[in-house]
């Protein structure tokens, strides 16, 4: 990504000792040896181990104060609500990894929901064809806003809020405004908190994230693609250089994160019930969310787990507050204090002395 | 030299003892001093990497001391930020060119001299004092009405000069201000920093040229590894100098510095050539070759056309006459992927920036560029990396902890030699190199030198760009000069000095003080 | 060797043609359009007003104004934070408008405190939200982006809790902004107070340059001197004691208020600000870019009413205009860049 892109969404690692020692002053290193703080503070680097303390203590703390916390299907029921914003997180995760930021997951989740609800039982044209139709056309519009994006050093931020609006707007105009009846039944069990799994008593859904955090780890990390995308991010010029098509990354990136908030949206429609065009903003707010509260920072370091981790976090803490009386309103103050908490934590920018 | 001959007297302007900074693992500064007196020039000197910058970047309150006392006219003096070393008198002129593009050159030669919520002033006398100033430093000075960013780089070198004088600080500290002035300005900014010195004003040069320091400095602080060993009266010895910066030792020690026999060199193959190039519109047309096994150097003064020539062999610009020779086939270096595949390698000026991949590991790190040969069943195999990594380790001599530490572990120099190690692995027939010696330590330099004149025997063509003019005479078998956006000289090894060099610099015309 | 035998020991070969080409204007329409960045806008806005005038024949100035006058000033108050720099487009403008009218209808209105003394009290009100978003980003070093984004959450969030359904306020003095104060049409005094602000700060005092200055080279101004992060801090103050205004005026429009607008003119602020030329990088632009922005969008918005196109349409229309002025902005400052 170009120099603006650099500027504003850079990654903020760079501690000023970090800068000084490749910029300019290079004389004896130190190698003081580590002390049981920096050895922790080392490991919370690696993982998110605050994170994962918290969500455990939350999480106990519900279950000692509120009765029936404990029960199969509330349990249940919080891991359907995890599957759900996790599913909807893995797009953002691979975008704020090469530091860009998607505001258009919600549209398309709208386009996906919309897809199984009104779309469903057009006459010759089974379902699958339509879905895969939907999730071409989002993959075809995430490709051209990561295209803008690189091209013309553009921030994300824009276009991707521009064609959230537009997939909302082309969605609510191919569907004539209506919404439809409802999801078909397959897809209301995909997420009932009831339903099971080849006989294991979990819902299908999450056994669909389960099985989708394997796969996106190992690509993201253990394949040459993965590392592609990782060093586009570190260091987007140094990754030109080292003959990484930076575009296609972006491009590649930007498909997958919408073709992914489609499939996203078709499971949520199945989970929501009735479909409206909001239906995908409390999921934009959650992806943000989980990942910046996992530690993965603008352009990495950071990984799909973390945002996992981020995930049931605020999922275990939303359940806990839903049960003590909070609503929506308060809800909604928490998840930009989250934000805030969780950058202030990982994604702080260089001083501008160091940038002297 | 262990003790420092400073002496406290009475009538210092700055005083500066004991400092010491470190950033994360890097000891930046270890026991800097300074002693500043009225109305004189005082030449700061040193080797990339001794701490000038830092001291600067404290003393003008961008950076903060670990501990050290600081006195300006015997009170105490701790900025902590710029504007209040400002306030205090100081005020500096950074190495980089500083300016606000989309601004005049007025706003931008008054900046900072307004409170937050002031009253607009509309004194006519700025636009006096500065056209005053600016009259003296240029032989065309440019209208103060248009955008800074429209200036050509000496000019706004100038005026970030300009700056500074308008404010008439106490002291004045010039970082290689002066790199980027035309020799002109250079000779008119003397005079006028002489005059301003007779008046009183302290002013710090740092810089890396013995003449200007002779030309103007009346003492003159050397600094090695973040100390400062010496301060120097005015009749200085130039050996002497040489050998309290570094310490005694030459850059490129003499069991290295066995350069190709010159006959010998001719009669290899040319393996890139470039013809009728332009490097700029307009400009003069190129032509060099470059043979099998050479160390090339590109020399000329900043932002002379050095870089577009790299660029141009790796594939950027007017590539029409640039061609790869391998064997009796010649290959057109259209674009920096189709050099990659003709076995070309870039390493980077900017470290930080355009090389490193600042949270991946040394080994990650190392391994980017060739990533392909690591994978094993569709997946990356770190143990292939680890193995390839190996070949490069002893022979750059690259010290680190784990491979899997985050490369910002490492000091500078060991960043670079992992940089290298990454392009050596795509096994290149031509290494081109941007300035790599930039802010790295001696050891590491001379490795370097080692390691490319080993490379070079093995039939290695380097070409390399590089600031400093040492380099050049020590370790380059030939070197191409650059001026105003065009080839200008070459240099065969014989012929090599520091004098014709920078002879050459300046268009063959001898530069005397 | 004298210098007159040495004209040019300089890096770039021949600074002649350079500096006529910025002393003198050049004639072309691109290079004009490249220095004055709401022209493209304030010549679109002007056309679509023909448009609407022809389709519409009782095109009232006064309420249009008056519709007009909510998003150019949200528009408005973005601006600050886009010229501070560092990506500063601040999100929170919206929801921060819809607080300004919640606190009115619920916490002064009640308490009688719902005279002209709302607006000083709203404005200052807005100035210290802004100020908090500010000191955020300068003195926590986040990114301004995240930090507004955070902040639109909370703010969402309060505006829920202080009036989770809609209040109505009628018969207050701010019913005028959709009408007219005196013969003066109310828009216009909305939309005149942001304009004043900014115009009394960076007009009359060292403010504007300074911002300018922040906003191009922050490293620069920093160096040399200038409070980078106060100056920073107050272009948010401003931006929100800005928005504060744009809330009542949604008051004036509607008689309630209701948290429902929190994110209304977030989407739409933006597009005005980009439309209008700005350049997001900072540094440059200025509030006229925002109401030629906020116009053209205005207008557009209201010929597609009078055309009856379908509401649907509307939103792929804004955000189709979005991308187009982004993409506009972004290839007009590239050929700024290469023409110098």
């Amino acid at each position: 990504m170009m120099t603006t892109q650099q500027d504003s969404l850079s990654a903020a690692e760079a501690a000023p000792g970090v800068d000084a020692a490749t910029s300019g002053a290079d004389s004896a290193e130190v190698r003081p040896t580590p002390s049981a703080g920096q050895w922790l503070l080392s490991l919370q680097r690696r993982f998110p181990l605050v994170q994962v303390l918290l969500t455990v203590a939350v999480f106990a703390w519900g279950a000692a104060t509120m009765p029936g916390f404990l029960e199969p299907t509330s349990i249940r029921s919080v891991l359907v609500l995890c599957a759900l914003a996790g599913l909807a997180s893995i797009g953002q995760t691979l975008v704020v990894l090469i530091r860009g930021i998607d505001l258009s997951l919600a549209g398309f989740i709208v386009v996906g929901a919309v897809t199984v609800t009104r779309f469903s039982d057009v006459p010759g044209v089974p379902l699958p064809v339509m879905l895969a139709v939907a999730v071409a056309c989002g993959a075809t519009a995430g490709g051209l806003v990561g295209y803008m994006c690189h091209r013309f050093a553009i921030h994300p931020i824009i276009v991707t809020l521009a064609a959230g609006s537009i997939a909302v707007g082309v969605t609510a105009v191919l569907s004539g405004g209506g919404y439809g009846a409802g999801a078909p039944g397959w897809a209301t069990r995909l997420s009932s908190p009831m339903s099971s799994t080849f006989g294991i008593p979990v819902p299908p859904v999450v056994v669909i994230w389960v099985l989708a955090t394997a796969v996106v780890s190992v690509l993201l990390h253990r394949t040459l693609p993965g590392r592609r995308l990782l060093a586009t991010g570190a260091g987007p010029v140094a990754a030109d250089l080292a003959h990484i098509s930076t575009r296609k990354v972006w491009v590649t990136v930007y498909a997958i994160s919408a073709a992914l908030a489609v499939l996203a949206g078709v499971v949520l429609a199945g989970f929501a019930g009735n479909v409206d065009n909001r239906l995908g903003n409390p999921y934009l707010f959650l992806s943000i969310a989980a990942v910046v509260l996992g530690g993965t920072a603008f352009g990495g370091p950071g990984s799909y787990t973390r945002t996992t981790v981020g995930v049931l976090l605020l999922t275990v803490v939303s359940t806990v507050l839903v049960g003590m009386g909070f609503q929506e309103a308060d809800q909604q103050i928490l998840n930009g204090v989250v934000i805030l908490a969780a950058m202030a934590v990982y994604g702080r920018e260089r001083r501008l002395r160091d940038q002297v | 030299m262990a003790t420092h001959p400073l002496t406290a007297e009475p009538d210092t302007v700055l005083a500066v003892d004991g400092l010491r900074k470190h950033f994360g693992p890097t000891v930046a500064l270890r026991n800097a001093g300074l002693r500043l007196l009225p109305g004189e020039v005082h030449a700061l000197v040193g080797e990339n990497g001794s701490g000038k910058s830092t001291l600067v970047k404290i003393l003008s309150g961008v950076h903060r001391p670990d501990v050290g006392s600081m006195e300006v006219g015997g009170r105490p003096f701790a900025p902590r930020m710029p504007a209040q070393a400002l306030r205090a008198g100081i005020d500096t002129v950074f190495q980089e060119v500083l300016g606000v593009e989309n601004r005049t050159v007025l706003d931008n030669l008054w900046l900072g001299a307004d409170g937050l919520l002031r009253p607009v002033s509309r004194d006519a006398g700025r636009r006096a004092k500065a056209e005053k100033i600016l009259t003296a430093l240029l032989v065309t000075p440019p209208p103060l009405d248009i955008p800074f960013g429209a200036l050509q780089l000496s000019d706004r070198q100038t005026c970030c000069i300009t700056r500074s004088l308008l404010r008439d600080p106490k002291v004045l500290i010039l970082d290689e201000a002066t790199s980027a002035l035309d020799y002109d300005t250079r000779t008119r900014l003397f005079s006028l920093l002489k005059e301003r010195a007779a008046q009183g004003m302290s002013i710090v040069l740092i810089t890396h040229r013995m003449d200007e320091i002779r030309e103007i400095a009346d003492r003159v602080t050397v600094l090695r590894s973040g100390e400062t060993v010496a301060t120097l009266d005015a009749d200085w010895d130039h050996d002497e100098m040489i050998r309290l910066m570094t310490g005694g030792a030459h850059l490129v020690q003499d069991t290295v510095r066995v350069a190709a026999d010159a006959a010998d060199t001719a009669e290899r193959p040319v393996v890139q050539r470039v013809r009728g190039s332009r490097l700029r519109p307009g400009g003069a047309p190129c032509d060099a070759v470059f043979r099998q096994g050479e160390i090339v150097g590109l020399a000329g003064l900043e932002g002379h056309g050095q870089d577009e020539f790299l660029r141009l062999l790796l594939g950027h610009g007017d590539t029409e006459g640039v061609v790869r020779i391998d064997g009796d086939r010649e290959h057109r270096v259209t674009d920096p992927r189709r050099a990659r595949d003709l076995g070309i390698a870039y390493v980077p000026r900017d470290r930080r920036g355009e090389s490193i991949l600042p949270w991946f590991s040394i080994l990650d790190n190392f391994a980017i560029a060739t990533a392909g040969q690591d994978v094993r069943r569709g997946l990356l195999s770190g143990r292939s990396a680890e193995k390839r990594f190996g070949h490069y380790v002893e022979r750059l001599n690259i010290k680190y902890g784990r491979t899997s530490d985050a490369i910002t572990t490492l000091s500078g120099g060991n960043q670079q030699k992992v940089v290298i190690a990454r392009w050596l692995a795509s096994q290149p027939k031509v290494l081109l190199l941007n300035d790599p010696t930039r802010g790295i330590d001696v050891g590491a330099k001379r490795d370097l030198y080692r390691l490319l004149r080993e490379l070079s025997r093995l039939g290695l063509t380097v070409v390399m760009l590089s600031s400093e003019v040492d380099e050049h005479v020590e370790l380059m078998d030939r070197v191409l000069v650059f001026r105003e956006g065009s080839l200008a000289a070459e240099l065969a090894h014989e012929e090599l000095s520091r004098e014709r060099l920078v002879d050459a610099f300046f268009g063959g015309a001898a530069v005397t003080a | 060797m004298s210098t007159t035998n040495h004209p040019a020991l300089t890096p770039v070969p021949d600074p002649g043609p350079q500096t006529t080409a910025t002393t003198a204007p050049r004639r072309s329409l691109r290079s004009l359009f490249a220095r004055h960045t709401y022209l493209f806008a304030l010549g679109l806005a002007l056309a679509l007003l023909v448009a609407n005038l022809v389709n519409q024949p009782n095109f009232g100035a006064t309420s249009q104004l008056a519709n007009l006058a909510p998003l150019g000033i949200a528009a408005m108050a973005s601006v600050p934070s886009i010229m501070s720099g560092r990506g500063g487009i601040d999100l929170s403008i919206s929801p921060l408008m819809t607080l300004s009218a919640l606190l009115y209808a619920t916490q002064l209105h009640p308490i009688g405190l719902g005279g002209y003394v709302a607006l000083p009290v709203l404005m200052v009100t807005g100035a210290l939200v802004g100020t908090l978003t500010g000191l955020l980003i300068v003195v926590g070093r986040l990114q301004p982006i995240v930090v507004t984004l955070a902040m639109f959450f909370v703010l969402t969030g309060v505006d829920l809790k202080l009036a989770p359904s809609p209040t109505t306020v009628s018969g207050t003095w701010m019913a005028n902004f959709a009408g007219s104060m005196g013969p003066v049409p109310g828009g216009l005094v909305a939309l005149a107070i942001p304009v004043a602000v900014w115009l009394l700060i960076t007009r009359l005092t060292t403010y504007g340059s300074l911002l300018r200055s922040v906003g191009g080279n922050d490293v620069t101004a920093f160096t040399s001197g200038v409070p980078v992060g106060a100056v920073r801090v107050l272009a948010y103050a401003m931006g929100g004691a800005m928005a504060a205004v744009g809330g009542l005026v949604l008051i004036g429009l509607a008689s309630t208020a209701e948290a429902g607008t929190s994110s209304a003119y977030t989407l739409i602020a933006i597009a005005a600000v980009a439309l209008g030329g700005i350049p997001l990088q900072g540094g440059g632009g200025g509030i006229a870019n925002a109401l030629a922005g906020a116009a053209a969008i205005y207008l557009l918005q209201s010929l597609l009413g009078v055309l009856q196109v379908s509401q649907t349409w509307l939103q792929v229309i804004y955000g189709a205009l979005l991308i187009s002025a982004v993409l506009f902005g972004a290839i007009a400052a590239r050929e700024l860049k290469a023409g110098r």
